[in-house]
């Protein structure tokens, strides 16, 4: 397969650089060779067909699985194979796909264990931010984690990972459970407004078009590899790479129910800011 | 009638509280490290003999239980550190670890057996007075050991809810590897985990022994199921709902022992257990049943 | 062989021959549909008690020394038919406690608590069983036919338990190479994959759980008829531990596995500890015992947690149809073939 590589738009200094990456479970390489990078500021994307070992990297980078093989770096410091609690002093945010909230403990406490590294009186200044800024956490601050909807638990996902506010938000699949309506709004509100905070995001979409009009760079990736590198915008205009790898580009939004009121429709209305 | 009821609630709320000693610690230790160990038994008899030769050498069993504290708490945190998480390494799973506590626990009870022989053995207590409280007719070390237990419950408490420890041992407990997405050095966390616990179980056998007056290897093994009784009653890993179920275990089996047949005093309690699966299997207290791998 | 050494030998067969029995039942369970069955020995206890009162005389017999429900005189071989019948039966109440949505380690737990209920309630309750005294003088199937030849009746008593034995290990292989078998391994394996397939996952649980629990039961019932007594000492919940260890031991959830760990954990064991001397207080040489299986639980868990003969993979051909061991062979034989004709040349 060509990899095809554009370079001519300017990229910002790399804040994550992911070089010669290999990762798998066991010895099993999932993911080789993977070159990427994510520059300061930068919204990445990640998009591919199913198993092509998107949540694997993710995994890989932020320490859930270990590497196989070559290195990370994040701000030039060498961090392969680092714990993901030692990623997480270092300034990563990470949302799994699932299991992405504490079940048994409320949405308050999930937010203090969000804050576990601050000390209390920051770490209450910080939760009161956060709760201005999405008041829609406000009422339901006592409720257990489990009891949520998918909107609201991925909502307490990303809240929790901000009280530590970190440079770097990994995403993994953020818009899985939710309709493509409330996708729409998480990836083209939140995620824009998490960027605009001054961090770097990566995730990984398998809802690509949304994904992609959000990002400024995108790595196309099949079977472990990656096989493309780009800016998004690039990315979403090449009509034939979008029928022959990302089926779903185009299916995402003409899926979506009528009136977009799925079982996930109470993600919250995104205030003013 | 309330000459027996009485009675029978003072040995049920002393019952009740060395079992919530003993179910408080096993349950956390359950909640963070989410292996069930069935050597806990034994870990709890080898603490109380070593509280045994501390009290034969001429101090008090006060003295003593303070020894069980830190032997139960060594002994806990080394087989975790030498046995359970090898193991786990390997990749044992929940099944197969059930099976490596209990290879543990022959183990130890059986060396104690081997050291002992098959003997009873007693504390030297002193001079018991007895008090009545109530209706309730009470000895000096029954008091002392109800004290003691009220007093782990509010630590057990106050750790739990008010403590950074505390807060990363409930993120630990709830989900290991998000907790280590939060910042929180989790195998920390678990070695202080088995460390408490482990104090909390040399105290409990220690408790235990001197409850029963006398004893032998294997006194601690037959109360472990009592003791899992209790916690599976409130909710495996949840210590409040070990709290409750030691209340509800250690009362019934008293009462049914006085007004039933002193033989079935575990077994209504067991019926309880049953009873409380069929219609709530996650436990009184569980908001939903667990279902995780070991966390290391 | 002095008469001694003989009744010895046959005592030693038919002591195994129990045991693999019990070894299979639980394996059935534990090693083939995953069951972490911590209350089997009450299976092998439902069949012992079942067949005895049934074997035995009203209990008004011998001056009425002992109580006992049934006492109905049955004869052979219908107490072992009921007890394996009861040993099915029962596998329904104890499994709907334990296995119904708890987690591995809980169904163990509860298990091991029904094993004790159990105990305790055959122990107090002396009007089922002889209370702690447990049954004796259960009579032995057809030894009348043998006019008080003791020893011929050891031989022949050797002969039926092998030949149960054999009967039992077709029904198990019939079993565990048949599609309800492959069920059984799939739920084994992954529990959500069995659910997600719509298999009746309590369902599938509780066969199981009653098919294996009829070997328990029949094995207990072999016994009591041969050994002619039954106490609630004789089935305490560690006599399951050590089942199970035979089974780790021999190769989980393979039928001659199992055996060969039959012959080493709880016939080996007990039978070499036998020739040891007399060394240190009473129980010393039990609590070796203890501590050895112990040790060898966790060595073998260790160094070889498939056992001495693992599991073998059970593969299909082309067609459908269930690669044998034959098949194997003969496929290696084809390959080393190949490979000497290849280096001769």
């Amino acid at each position: 397969m060509p990899t095809s590589s554009v370079e001519s738009t300017q990229r910002p200094a790399a804040h994550l650089e992911v070089r010669d990456f290999t990762a798998g479970y066991g010895r099993i390489p999932i993911v080789s060779s993977i070159n990427l990078d994510v520059g300061e500021g930068e919204v990445v994307a990640i998009v591919g067909p199913n198993g092509a070992g998107k949540s694997t990297l993710l995994k890989a980078i932020v320490g859930v699985i270990p590497s196989l093989g070559g290195s990370i770096r994040l701000r030039g410091d060498i961090v392969t194979n680092l714990s993901t609690d030692d990623l997480v002093r270092r300034g990563i945010g990470y949302v799994p796909q699932s299991h992405d909230v504490f079940d048994t403990l409320t949405v308050e406490e999930n937010m203090r264990i969000g804050g576990y590294l601050l000390a209390k009186p920051e770490a209450e200044a910080r939760m009161a931010r956060i709760l201005d800024t999405f008041p829609t956490l406000r009422p339901l601050i006592r409720r257990i984690a489990h009891k949520l909807s998918g909107g609201e638990r991925k909502l307490v996902a990303i809240a929790r990972v901000m009280m530590l506010q970190p440079s770097l938000y990994v995403l993994d699949e953020p818009t899985s459970n939710l309709s493509v309506e409330l996708a729409h709004k998480l990836l083209t509100d939140y995620v824009r407004r998490i960027a605009s905070t001054g961090a770097a995001v990566l995730l990984v979409e398998q809802k690509a078009k949304a994904a992609l009009e959000v990002s400024n760079w995108a790595y196309l990736m099949v079977a472990g590899a990656i096989s493309m590198s780009s800016p998004a915008a690039m990315l979403l205009a090449d009509e034939s790479i979008a029928h022959r790898f990302l089926g779903k580009v185009t299916a995402g939004s003409s899926s979506a129910p009528p009136g977009g009121t799925g079982p996930d429709s109470t993600l919250p209305e995104a205030p003013a800011v | 009638m309330p000459y027996l009821l009485g009675p029978s609630i003072g040995f049920g709320l002393v019952t009740a509280s060395i079992l919530a000693l003993a179910a408080v610690g096993f349950t956390m230790q359950f909640g963070v490290t989410n292996i069930l160990n069935l050597a806990y038994g034994e870990v709890m008899a080898t603490s109380g003999f070593v509280a045994l030769i501390v009290n034969r050498a001429g101090l008090s069993i006060w003295f003593g239980m303070a020894a069980a504290a830190v032997f139960g708490a060594a002994l806990s945190y080394l087989l975790n550190r030498v046995i359970f998480i090898p193991f786990a390494r390997r990749g044992t799973k929940l099944f197969g670890m059930v099976i490596v506590t209990i290879a543990v626990g022959l183990i130890l009870e059986n060396s104690i057996l081997a050291i002992t022989g098959p003997n009873f053995f007693s504390y030297i207590v002193p001079q018991e007075s007895t008090y009545s409280v109530g209706f309730l007719i009470l000895t000096t070390s029954q008091i002392v050991l109800m004290g003691l237990a009220t007093l782990a419950m509010i630590a057990v408490h106050s750790l739990l809810r008010l403590t950074r420890l505390g807060m990363a041992m409930r993120a630990t407990a709830s989900d290991a590897s998000l907790a280590r997405g939060c910042g929180i050095r989790t195998e920390r966390i678990v070695d202080a985990g088995w460390l408490i616990s482990g104090a909390m179980c040399g105290i409990a056998g220690v408790a235990l022994f001197i409850n029963t007056t006398s004893f032998t290897s294997a006194t601690a093994n037959s109360f472990l199921v009592v003791i899992v009784a209790a916690a599976i009653l409130g909710g495996v890993g949840q210590p409040y709902g070990a709290m409750l179920g030691a209340l509800v275990i250690g009362l019934t089996s008293e009462i049914a022992a006085a007004f039933l047949n002193p033989a079935y005093k575990n077994v209504v309690a067991f019926v309880i257990l049953v009873v409380v699966l069929l219609l709530r299997p996650q436990g009184i207290l569980a908001q939903i049943a667990v279902q995780r791998e070991i966390a290391r | 062989m002095s008469s001694a050494f003989q009744f010895y030998v046959t005592t030693l067969l038919i002591y195994a021959g129990v045991d693999i029995l019990a070894a299979w039942g639980l394996n059935l369970q534990f090693g083939t549909a995953g069951l972490l069955s911590f209350a089997f020995i009450v299976f092998q206890a439902a069949g012992a008690y079942t067949a005895g009162v049934l074997a035995l005389g009203p209990q008004t017999d011998n001056g009425g020394y002992q109580h006992y429900i049934g006492g109905y005189a049955l004869p052979f071989p219908i107490p072992i038919l009921a007890a394996m019948a009861v040993g099915a039966v029962i596998a329904v109440p104890i499994g709907l406690i334990a296995l119904r949505r708890l987690r591995s380690d809980y169904q163990a737990v509860a298990l091991l608590v029904v094993s004790i209920i159990a105990s305790s309630i055959a122990t107090n309750e002396t009007e089922l069983f002889n209370g702690a005294a447990g049954i004796s003088l259960v009579p032995h199937p057809l030894a009348d036919q043998f006019g008080g030849d003791l020893l011929t009746y050891q031989w022949f008593y050797v002969g039926f338990t092998a030949a149960v034995c054999l009967v039992a290990y077709l029904i198990v292989h019939r079993v565990t190479h048949s599609p309800l078998g492959r069920a059984f391994r799939a739920m084994r394996d992954n529990e959500q994959a069995a659910s997600a397939l719509a298999k009746d996952i309590t369902g599938l649980r509780l066969l199981a759980f009653a098919i294996g629990g009829a070997l328990g039961a029949l094995s207990g019932a072999i016994l009591v008829l041969f050994i002619g007594t039954w106490a609630p000492s004789a089935w305490l919940y560690p006599e399951t531990f050590v089942l199970l260890a035979a089974i780790i031991v021999g190769g989980t959830n393979n039928s001659l596995g199992t055996v060969v760990g039959v012959l080493l954990v709880p016939i080996g064991f007990a039978e070499g500890s036998r020739f040891l001397p007399e060394i240190g207080h009473p129980g010393l040489i039990d609590a070796g015992q203890w501590i050895a299986i112990g040790l060898m639980l966790l060595i073998f868990l260790w160094f070889r947690p498939q056992g001495i003969l693992p599991e073998r993979k059970h593969r299909y051909a082309n067609d459908g149809r269930l690669v044998t061991v034959l098949d194997e062979l003969a496929g290696w034989l084809r390959r080393s073939l190949a490979l000497i004709q290849r280096s001769s040349r």
